[in-house]
């Protein structure tokens, strides 16, 4: 019974890769040099990993930004948002799950920011772009990560007020005698 | 006869909101036994742990919600710890107040399928349950519709009918008529009461339905400190009036009139229900002879006289209102409410009685005709203004809070009138105490049951002290004191020359609170004048759908025995009898006769 996985999860993961797909559709900047564009992606995915931790942050941040290139017009883009944005995520969620501290918060981000710029930049020097596109928008995305964590780290103080039972959203409860 | 849910020594507490908090405790030592195919009602007031209980019996608690859980559940023979919710969703059907909560298809049809559809059923197997299912409610020509279009009667008996697909044993529902009309809540009993005697399936239901509850149940569990404070048939249940006004809980209105007429005159009423209450009045009222020559018969007090009637905050003229599918919900409705009103605006469901509270504050605008707010066009006037001037609580609470904490939610309005946080902080004070939310307001709106959350709205639209104040049935599912309470906020709202619109039902508030009624019928207004007139009209009550209260229904009965008919509550009624019973001395001395007012 243990070995299955909570439907709550299910739904709660279906429910964060849309919110990822949605805040990465609504505010679209686009950048001429690479054909791509900043977005606010980033506060969804701040938010995720570092309530719901790594796995969900890598399943919401890259499906949902996938999802969005797809979706959007932007699907050359589709498999780096995947890794690039998977791994922010992640990364997010590794350091900073259940820190309720602004400073761990913030270096959780800034480790989650690091993935995402050079997951981009290399993805795009080595196999989109080439090269100097790619340097032209890292700082782009360093900006677009900054904006994740101006907005996503008040976001997740502001939840975790309203509603605290947040944390424990998707597991399976425990119960004692 | 085996017994279908078996508690002992039930405690529960649900894990804290906040880590570190302490576990609540919500039941603590709960024992009770259901035989197969008893209708059983649990009764409890808003917070008491009536929907904790209700999940406890299919192992929602402890297994999807965590905490501490002791003592043994019992349901068809399955201990609910040992055996996952999927299991026992074979034997125990649970259907929740809101009905939206828990429909997920497109249509009828597949919604009641969903169930086998996971048990893996063969298709002609489930096929022959959905039939059956949609029999057992009565919605065997709705297969294609789509729930969500469906009237909320209606919707809470397709949930039904999904829990029946699974062919339950047991049947759980969480105050499933809350926030149904009488149309709604009677079609649901009457579908409960024909499963229990047809099929044998056990029904355990939680409620605030006295009056339904006396009709239906077998048997009337009480909740009360965590623990089954009372378990008896209904009418020994509801004998014990004092002890449950004392709880907050209330007792049908016959067996209230018991109670209050004991006390006034000093002799023993006691009634099982109206047929017993009309045959022991009318003996004790031929038996002190009385007649309707006798005395005057009391001339009920007259409402309080509206000292603004003069004056006109909102008036309606020749509003018509047309939905974009062509339904017409408003005919050239007209008219003026005047500061200090108390009206009840009622009608049966769809008739249009939100969509002309809506034209009230703004959030609709007419097409035809207009609406003037205290001499403002609403057509030309912004919402948020019109907001400041007209507060409406909806009927769904959920649709109106969004603020972090209780506080926080109440302060909102006045905030944004721009108020000084020292008068901001005495409203929300004042609105906390009025509606005793006190204890509640740090928390946040979403750890609160729902009857709380709705208190919690009409708290906040007050603390803004608009002039007009809009509530759509702001008391379906609240217990007697809640109801008392919220009601009594409400009064002291009205008397203070402000315009109060409820809409509602519930017909003893009506004429408990109301000083002008309007009905609605289909898109048009069918009567506007006082309650007393009214309830006088049996015409136009049957037009709308509207039933007497019990009290002014019995009056009415016993005004062949020369008892004063149509009395609107249950303190008129004891005062007319009161009068009548004493005027046994008078007809000795020869008094003159006059004609008995009806």
């Amino acid at each position: 019974m243990n070995r299955s996985f909570p439907p709550a999860m299910i739904a709660l993961v279906a429910l964060l890769i849309a919110l990822t797909t949605i805040f990465t559709l609504v505010v679209r900047v686009p950048v001429p040099a690479t054909q791509g564009y900043v977005n606010l992606s980033a506060v969804a995915i701040t938010f995720t990993g570092l309530v719901f931790g790594p796995w969900v942050g890598l399943a919401a941040g890259g499906v949902g930004a996938a999802l969005a290139d797809l979706l959007g017009g932007y699907a050359q883009f589709a498999w780096l948002s995947l890794l690039a944005h998977g791994l922010e995520g992640l990364v997010i969620g590794l350091l900073g799950r259940g820190r309720r501290s602004t400073p761990a918060m913030i270096l959780a981000w800034l480790g989650g920011a690091i993935m995402m710029v050079a997951g981009y930049l290399l993805g795009e020097g080595f196999a989109l772009t080439g090269w100097p596109a790619a340097i032209a928008e890292a700082p782009l995305n360093a900006f677009q990560a900054l904006i994740g964590a101006v907005v996503g780290i008040p976001l997740v103080f502001a939840v975790r007020r309203a509603y605290p039972p947040i944390d424990r959203l998707g597991q399976r409860p425990k119960w004692t005698e | 006869m085996p017994a279908d849910i078996l508690v002992q020594n039930l405690y529960y507490a649900y894990p804290p909101i906040r880590e570190g908090d302490a576990a609540a405790a919500v039941l603590q030592g709960v024992n009770f036994e259901i035989a197969r195919g008893d209708f059983v009602a649990l009764l409890g007031r808003v917070g008491a742990g009536k929907t904790t209980l209700c999940m406890a019996l299919n192992g929602l608690v402890p297994h999807a919600t965590g905490g501490v859980f002791r003592g043994d559940v019992t349901v068809v023979g399955l201990n609910t710890k040992q055996h996952p919710v999927a299991d026992l969703a074979r034997h125990v059907g649970l259907v929740f107040q809101d009905p939206e909560t828990q429909l997920v298809q497109m249509r009828v049809e597949d919604e009641v399928a969903f169930g086998p559809e996971n048990l893996g059923a063969p298709p002609t197997e489930i096929e022959e349950r959905v039939a059956w299912a949609l029999a057992a409610v009565g919605l065997s020509d709705y297969r294609d519709r789509s729930p969500l279009l469906l009237s909320g009667g209606e919707k809470q008996r397709v949930a039904i009918a999904a829990m029946l697909a699974m062919r339950p044993q047991v049947l759980v529902l969480d105050e499933p008529t809350a926030s149904l009309d009488p149309a709604g809540k009677a079609a649901v009993f009457r579908v409960l009461a024909e499963l229990k005697r047809q099929h044998e399936i056990t029904i355990f239901m939680a409620t605030q339905d006295l009056e339904r509850i006396a009709r239906f149940a077998d048997r009337v569990l009480v909740l009360h400190d965590g623990r089954i404070a009372l378990d008896d048939a209904p009418g020994e249940v509801f004998r014990q009036v004092a002890k449950l006004q004392e709880w907050g809980l209330g007792a049908p209105q016959i067996a209230e009139l018991g109670h209050v007429l004991t006390q006034r005159m000093g002799r023993r009423y006691e009634f099982a229900d109206m047929a017993d209450a009309f045959k022991q009045l009318r003996q004790r009222a031929r038996k002190a002879r009385m007649r309707k020559a006798q005395a005057p018969a009391l001339e009920p007090p007259a409402r309080r006289a509206n000292p603004l009637a003069e004056r006109v905050q909102i008036a309606v003229e020749h509003v018509s209102h047309t939905y974009g599918d062509s339904t017409v919900a408003l005919r050239d409705v007209s008219l003026t409410l005047h500061p200090g009103d108390f009206v009840a605006l009622l009608g049966p469901n769809g008739s249009g009685k939100t969509t002309l509270a809506k034209h009230l504050d703004g959030l609709l605008k007419p097409i035809e005709g207009r609406v003037m707010v205290e001499h403002r066009d609403t057509r030309k006037t912004r919402v948020a203004e019109l907001a400041r001037l007209v507060g409406y609580a909806f009927q769904n609470p959920d649709h109106q809070i969004f603020a972090a904490t209780i506080q926080e939610e109440i302060a909102f309005a006045p905030r944004t009138q721009g108020l000084p946080p020292a008068i901001v902080a005495q409203r929300v004070a004042e609105a906390l105490d009025r509606l005793r939310l006190v204890s509640y307001a740090d928390k946040p709106p979403a750890a609160l049951g729902f009857g709380q959350r709705r208190k919690v709205a009409v708290a906040a639209v007050i603390a803004g002290q608009p002039q007009a104040l809009i509530l759509d049935e702001p008391t379906g599912g609240l217990d007697w004191r809640s109801r008392q309470e919220l009601m009594d906020a409400i009064a002291g709202f009205n008397i203070l020359g402000r315009t109060v619109v409820l809409i509602t039902h519930d017909m003893r508030l009506v004429a408990e609170y109301a000083t002008r009624a309007i009905v609605l019928v289909a898109g048009q207004v069918i009567f506007d004048g006082s309650p007393r007139e009214l309830f006088n009209r049996p015409e136009t009550l049957a037009q709308a759908g509207l039933a007497l209260p019990p009290v002014t229904r019995l009056s009415n009965r016993l005004s062949a025995e020369g008892m004063a008919a149509s009395t609107l509550t249950i303190a008129e009624f004891a005062a007319a009898w009161h009068a009548r019973a004493a005027a046994k001395g008078k007809r000795k001395t020869g008094k003159r006769s006059e004609n008995h007012a009806r």
